[in-house]
Parts: C-alpha cells; sequence; structure tokens
C-alpha cells in the first residue's frame, strides 16, 4: 500500500513540475511584455518593497518588479495583451499607496507613452 | 678625453625620465597589435523583445569588437570573408591614413586581405564595410570603433569609467537599398539595439556610473545618414574632443554634432545620485530608439566598455533593493 501511495505521490510530483515548466516556457516564449515606470514618494517604499512586490505579483497580468535598477523608481512589467491595462495601472498604484508609497506614473521627455496613457508609434509601418 | 660624451649620456637619460614623468610614452615601446576580424552575415537581436534582424557584422555583433591601441602603435590587420557567406564585404579604418584603393578593396566570400598601419593621430574613430553598396554594408550593421589612446597619459583627465556607444539607424527591410538612400529609417539606436540602454523599455538596461566619478563617452556616428546632436539631459558634458583627440578641447557643450562617419570623445561628471538620459536631440531619433539612461547610484557596478553586446535578452526579474541598515 505504502508503495503505491509513494508511486502515486511521484507521478502527481512529476506532472505538476511539467506543468510549471510549461507555465515557465510560456511565459518566456509567448507573453509580450510592456514595461511602465512609476515614480516613487516615500521613506516606506524601500522599506515596504517586500511586501509591496508580493501584492503585485499576485495580481493577474504582472510578470515582474524592480525596485533595484533606477533610484525612486519601480519599474513593472505587465502582459501587453491586458484588455484592461490602464485599470491595472491604477491597480499598481493602489497597491503601493496602501502601503504608504507614493506611486504615480513617471511621465517624462523620455517616455515612449505619450500623456494620454497611448504608446508613441516607434516604427514608420 | 672626449668631455662631450661625458655630458651627453646623462643629459639624454634626464630627458628622457623627463618625458616619462611629464606622461609620455617611450616611442621604442610602441606596440604592434595583430588584429583579426571575420565578416559574419548572421542574425541578431534588436531589440527588448527579442526580435531578430539579418545583419552583416564583424566577428557576429553589432558593433564589431572594440579596437584598443596607443597612438604611435602599429596595426596588422587581417580580415576573413568566409566560403560560407553571400556577399563581398571590406574593412576601412578611419583610424589609418594607407592607400584605400589598394587596402579598402572588397573581397569575396572565400578570400582574405590583410594590411598594416600606424595609428598615428590619437582619438576615436570609426571602421566600416566599404564594400558596395557601402551605405547597406553599413545599414546592416558592418562597422565599429577603435579607440587610439594618446601616447602623453597627461593630456586630458584620467577617466573613472568609459563606455563606447556607437549610434546608427535601423531599417526595416535590410533588402530595401532604395529606403536607405531616401533616409526612411524605422529606428535610430546606439550599440545595435532599439532603446538598448533604457531602463524603462522592457529588456532595456541602463549605463552605470557612481556620482562624482568622471565618465568618458567614446561616441561614433555610423549613420549611414543621420547627424547626431549628442546631449545628455539633467547634465552639461564637461568637455567634449572633437575625433577624440585631446587637442581638441571643448569646455562646457550643452549638445553637440557628430556626422555620419565622425566621432567624438565626451566627458561628464555627475555630481549627484539619479537618472541621466543621454540622447540624440534630433528628437526623431531620440524617440525611435536613441535613448541611454545613465544611472549614477553609489553601488553602481563596473561595465565592460560596450556593455550588452550581443544583447542577451532575458526574462524580467523581480529585484529588490538592499534597504539601508538603520
Amino acid at each position: 500500500m505504502d508503495r503505491i501511495r509513494f508511486t502515486l505521490l511521484a507521478v502527481l510530483l512529476a506532472v505538476l513540475a511539467s506543468a510549471g515548466e510549461l507555465l515557465l516556457s510560456s511565459v518566456s516564449a509567448a507573453t509580450s511584455l510592456e514595461r511602465h515606470a512609476f515614480q516613487l514618494t516615500g521613506a516606506s517604499c524601500i522599506s515596504q518593497q517586500t511586501a509591496i512586490i508580493t501584492t503585485l505579483l499576485a495580481i493577474p497580468g504582472i510578470h515582474a518588479v524592480d525596485f533595484s535598477s533606477v533610484p525612486d523608481h519601480a519599474l513593472v512589467d505587465i502582459d501587453a495583451d491586458q484588455p484592461n491595462g490602464r485599470q491595472l495601472l491604477s491597480v499598481v498604484i493602489q497597491a503601493m499607496n496602501s502601503r504608504a508609497c507614493q506611486a504615480e506614473i513617471m511621465r517624462s521627455c523620455v517616455s515612449t507613452m505619450s500623456l494620454s496613457g497611448q504608446s508613441i508609434p516607434v516604427s514608420t509601418r | 678625453m672626449d668631455t662631450s660624451r661625458l655630458f651627453r649620456l646623462p643629459l639624454i637619460k634626464g630627458i628622457v625620465f623627463g618625458l616619462a614623468l611629464a606622461g609620455y610614452q617611450n616611442p621604442a615601446l610602441a606596440k604592434t597589435h595583430e588584429v583579426s576580424m571575420t565578416a559574419v552575415e548572421t542574425d541578431i537581436v534588436i531589440d527588448g523583445s527579442g526580435e531578430k534582424y539579418a545583419a552583416w557584422t564583424f566577428n557576429g555583433t553589432v558593433p564589431g569588437p572594440a579596437v584598443r591601441v596607443t597612438e604611435g602603435d602599429t596595426v596588422k590587420f587581417t580580415l576573413t570573408n568566409p566560403a560560407t557567406n553571400k556577399y563581398p564585404h571590406a574593412m576601412d579604418f578611419h583610424a589609418a591614413e594607407i592607400d584605400f584603393l589598394k587596402n579598402y578593396r572588397a573581397i569575396n566570400a572565400g578570400e582574405t586581405i590583410s594590411y598594416t598601419f600606424v595609428a598615428k593621430k590619437p582619438g576615436i574613430f570609426f571602421y566600416h564595410c566599404g564594400a558596395p553598396p557601402m551605405i547597406q554594408h553599413v545599414a546592416r550593421g558592418m562597422f565599429g570603433a577603435i579607440i587610439v589612446d594618446p601616447k602623453n597619459t597627461k593630456a586630458w583627465p584620467k577617466a573613472d569609467r568609459e563606455f563606447v556607444l556607437i549610434q546608427s539607424e535601423l531599417f526595416k527591410n535590410p533588402d530595401d537599398v532604395q529606403a536607405m538612400f531616401d533616409r526612411k529609417f524605422e529606428h535610430v539606436i546606439f550599440n545595435g539595439g532599439v532603446f538598448k540602454y533604457h531602463p524603462f523599455v522592457t529588456g532595456g538596461g541602463k549605463l552605470d556610473a557612481k556620482p562624482g566619478e568622471r565618465v568618458r563617452i567614446y561616441f561614433v556616428n555610423a549613420g549611414p545618414n543621420e547627424f547626431s546632436a549628442f546631449h545628455p539631459i539633467g547634465e552639461i558634458w564637461d568637455n567634449v574632443y572633437e575625433s577624440g583627440n585631446p587637442a581638441n578641447k571643448l569646455t562646457g557643450i550643452q549638445t553637440y554634432v557628430v556626422g555620419p562617419g565622425s566621432a567624438a570623445t565626451f566627458d561628464v561628471v555627475v555630481e549627484s545620485a539619479g537618472a541621466y538620459p543621454i540622447v540624440t536631440h534630433s528628437l526623431t531619433g531620440a524617440l525611435r530608439g536613441a535613448i541611454a539612461v545613465l544611472v549614477a547610484s553609489p553601488d553602481a557596478k563596473a561595465q565592460p566598455l560596450m556593455p550588452m553586446v550581443p544583447w542577451n535578452v532575458t526574462v524580467p526579474q523581480t529585484e529588490i533593493t538592499p534597504v539601508p541598515v538603520q
């Protein structure tokens, strides 16, 4: 009986591991991502970053959060095919604000998004 | 007794010692560099999504490898065009002063060519393929930079950090030579990638420095057609050296024009932490790919002369900033 249970457990683990790999592969190979930069204000942005990241990564459509590349900014990679992209950005801001970290979408002369949130065309197609 | 000889030897030794103190390299120590490159027709990654482009390259990368010698050194150069290639290729070094008909001629697949030159003038110089149509060979990626360091090491301040940045235009269809003549580029790029050093774009990296460091950028404009108006947003170039020659020093420059086929060396000292985008202020180029963000941070790590060449795009990772110890 123990042998049967052990075999079933091993098969179940193998199936789960394969499914996990497939999930990762599909994210890396097929998902189109876009990056949004958020300007951060408040000392708790760094001290609370682990909690903020955990909250954000639990939201469907968010793939990575980077607090370390650019000082006072969070870079968030989201699924570009999200139907409710602008709502997702609001959710991200709310998640940060709930941890006393003021966040707003960074808009500057080097943004590749226009003020209306539309991607600036980068090709002449 | 020949007393003049008694004085001559110490005098000569004194002059050599004095020149060494002043930073001049002993001419007898000029080196010979054997530089070999291979023309490689291959796909390269050109943006942060991993999109590929059918490039023509030196040694498989765009730009080709950075060559570095000292003023007065000899370069023995060999170009190999493998038999597996489809097209003829050539090499034109802007740092060389030699007969172009004999040395810069195109070679067919399966052939090699060798020539020698002395790097007589210090600076940052363009190198590129000159096979016809040259506009297409440059547009498809056959270019790079050669740094000729001044033999007088004290000719300019020592740099704490150095980068090579090469601007070029990217055309959607690598076979559409008419579009290249008509200047219908898709993107303007630094070091072969669209927004390669723009961390606010998926897959983009950055250039790192510490506050207070003298950052030296060896900048080449490969063209093939557009001029660059090189500008550091939030900063002013402390010094600009036309063609990278310390004798051509300009001070306090906001924006400096570098024509296609030309180059200059730019020094900037960033006093405070933050992000300083470096762009071509010809904005149709900047907003279509030619933005490189210099991030000044106390924990900046060392980087190679041309970071992210080739561009190995990875799945974005979650990164955490270390919390300062109270």
